[in-house]
């Protein structure tokens, strides 16, 4: 984006955030509030990817994700390892895509709203990118960042959400979770746990 | 309100005499710039609109969707037959044989309850699947959920609870026809559309492809176009010479789907988020047909002075909007004098023993806080100044 889009962008962005927000959904998966998000998961853990393997069942392609399970923040869970399928991969020189998927990538560490834990969906985590949080280790620590690498400074129940928290969301992230790409304040992974935790 | 709306109508008015671009490719494309839709939905909803309509209304509304590319897409030809191809085809279902016959591949549209055997999850709308080989697509459908409560109509939306089948059509043909998530731009690509002076006009959605959808397409498609690749180049620090104090991290990054992010290690470590945007004329005149690449910098500061001296491993991890990766790495010798930061010129005495040999320059016997150390410079191109290529400490 040149400087003068980025200007533009700016506008509309702090625009946005003083005017009433209407936000309507031209995307796949409806946006939802985070506290839905938390209180419907079967299941909300920190974890890591330790294991990813595709393989094909007819014509369709599955990839599955095993986390090795560091902390459970919601819901009960007794193994170290869990495996999540996604439906989508590539196998025998095809590859499956379902649009809006994305998944997780090898040694990901992050925090996952699984939607059943003995479901069949064809992406196991709540609200698609919506329950798929990324931690980075940085110099600071271990700071939160949603599914596309933007940078999450809070989580506040929708209901008491600002008109900026809306305004800076996404079907890729619930309502009421914070986003500033610019932010030094960072949400850190166990801020962000206890926030998830709280919500009711 | 009406003073918001003639800002906004200002800043979208030189939008409009600048445009900008910002569209997302998924990576595949159709061979031979050709895509095949059977456009008829198979089966109805299962909430059949206001007042219900008859299969033609939806038949004609997919195909009106259709048609809002076809418009924009120079260089593509989609061929619309009115004619069924269900998404499960060859799909082998619950009991054991499959749910519609093998089709030969063929690319259609449909209202289904599941996605063939999986429950949609909460909250599914709709989902395009494609698959293919290599750089090109071999087939791609639309499904959509059986149990929304869809309705076809124009202008404002109905409210949270309907949805219009025509807009999330077109949103989702533009996944079937190459495009990922736009997430910077007024496109129907947009997963969150937010558009200020349309919903200040009312219009809460926006129901065509806009000029960045079609730009995005037509770059897909493009004479000669090729399945984007992703590149980074770390410029900064360089090998050659000593890295001392403090200096840059910097390089630039660019990729077909735009750069999502640049990661930047140090010694395996995370170190930060590069600030990315910076300009860079040269890059965009290499890479004309990556979007962006004209701001296309990376930099930041950092105080190597920190740092022990010798060899520190720095890389940059440039990621783009498809979740490719790519990575350079650059080795940083760290020099350094004794002192971590030099806060007056007055602690700095240089002596007369001067010398120079071709690009180099030695400074012998200079007073650094006390301290006696013989400082080499050497030119380099890539700053264009001389940089302190050696410290030798004296004792």
């Amino acid at each position: 984006m040149n400087i003068f889009c980025k200007a533009i962008a700016t506008t509309l962005l702090a625009s946005s955030i003083v005017m009433p927000l209407a936000s309507t959904q031209a995307s796949t998966v409806i946006q939802q509030p985070i506290e839905t998000l938390a209180k419907t998961s079967d299941l909300v853990f920190e974890g890591k990817v330790v294991g990813i393997r595709s393989e094909a069942v007819g014509k369709k392609i599955y990839t599955y994700v095993s986390f090795e399970v560091n902390d459970i923040v919601r819901g009960e869970y007794q193994q170290e390892i869990i495996e999540l399928r996604y439906l989508g991969g590539t196998a025998n020189g095809v590859t499956m895509t379902v649009g809006d998927m994305r998944i997780p990538s090898y040694g990901e560490h992050g925090v996952y709203f699984v939607e059943q834990l003995d479901g069949k969906t064809v992406h196991p985590l709540r609200g698609w990118g919506q329950g798929h949080f990324i931690v980075k280790q940085g110099s600071g620590g271990q700071r939160m960042f949603n599914s596309q690498g933007r940078a999450i400074t809070e989580i506040t129940p929708t209901k008491q959400s600002s008109a900026k928290a809306r305004a800076l969301s996404n079907s890729h992230t619930a309502a009421g979770v914070a986003m500033d790409t610019g932010a030094k304040q960072v949400m850190d992974l166990d801020t962000f746990k206890d926030s998830i935790r709280e919500l009711k | 309100m009406k003073t918001v709306s003639a800002v906004f109508a200002a800043t979208i008015a030189a939008s409009i005499a600048m445009p900008c671009s910002a569209f997302v490719l998924s990576g595949p494309k159709w061979p031979n710039n050709e895509v095949t839709i059977h456009y008829e939905p198979m089966l109805f909803p299962s909430t059949p609109g206001q007042p219900p309509y008859t299969m033609a209304v939806w038949n004609n509304a997919m195909s009106d969707a259709i048609d809002s590319w076809t418009q924009g897409a120079n260089n593509l030809t989609i061929h619309k037959v009115a004619d069924h191809a269900h998404p499960c085809a060859g799909i082998v279902g619950a009991g054991a044989s499959v749910i519609a016959p093998e089709d030969g591949n063929r690319s259609g549209v449909a209202f289904l309850s599941t996605m063939c055997t999986e429950s949609f999850g909460s909250g599914v709308l709709a989902i395009n699947v494609s698959y293919s080989t290599g750089s090109h697509y071999t087939n791609s459908d639309i499904i959509f959920n059986a149990a929304v409560n869809w309705d076809i109509h124009s202008g404002p939306i109905l409210g949270s609870s309907v949805y219009d089948f025509k807009r999330i059509a077109v949103h989702e043909l533009g996944h079937l026809l190459g495009l990922g998530h736009e997430t910077t731009q007024t496109a129907i690509m947009n997963p969150a559309y937010t558009d200020p002076e349309r919903i200040a006009a009312g219009d809460l959605n926006m129901e065509t492809p806009t000029p960045d959808d079609y730009q995005g397409i037509n770059t897909l498609y493009g004479a000669g176009s090729e399945v984007p690749p992703l590149k980074v180049v770390l410029e900064e620090p360089h090998s050659h010479g000593a890295t001392v104090g403090v200096g840059n991290v910097r390089g630039w990054a660019v990729a077909k789907s735009g750069i999502a992010e640049v990661e930047i290690y140090i010694d395996g470590v995370f170190w930060d988020n590069a600030p990315y945007g910076a300009s860079r004329a040269d890059v965009g005149a290499q890479y004309p047909t990556y979007p962006n690449a004209n701001n296309s910098g990376f930099s930041m500061i950092n105080n190597w002075s920190n740092y022990t001296e010798g060899p520190h491993t720095i890389v940059a991890r440039a990621i783009d909007k498809l979740g490719n990766v790519a990575s350079t790495s650059g080795l940083a010798m760290v020099d350094k004098f004794d002192v971590s930061y030099i806060s007056s010129a007055d602690l700095v005495k240089l002596s007369d023993n001067i010398s120079s040999s071709g690009d180099t320059i030695t400074l012998d016997n200079v007073s650094i806080n006390g301290k006696s150390y013989r400082i080499v410079l050497k030119w380099s191109n890539a700053t264009q100044q001389f940089d302190i290529a050696n410290i030798i400490n004296l004792f």
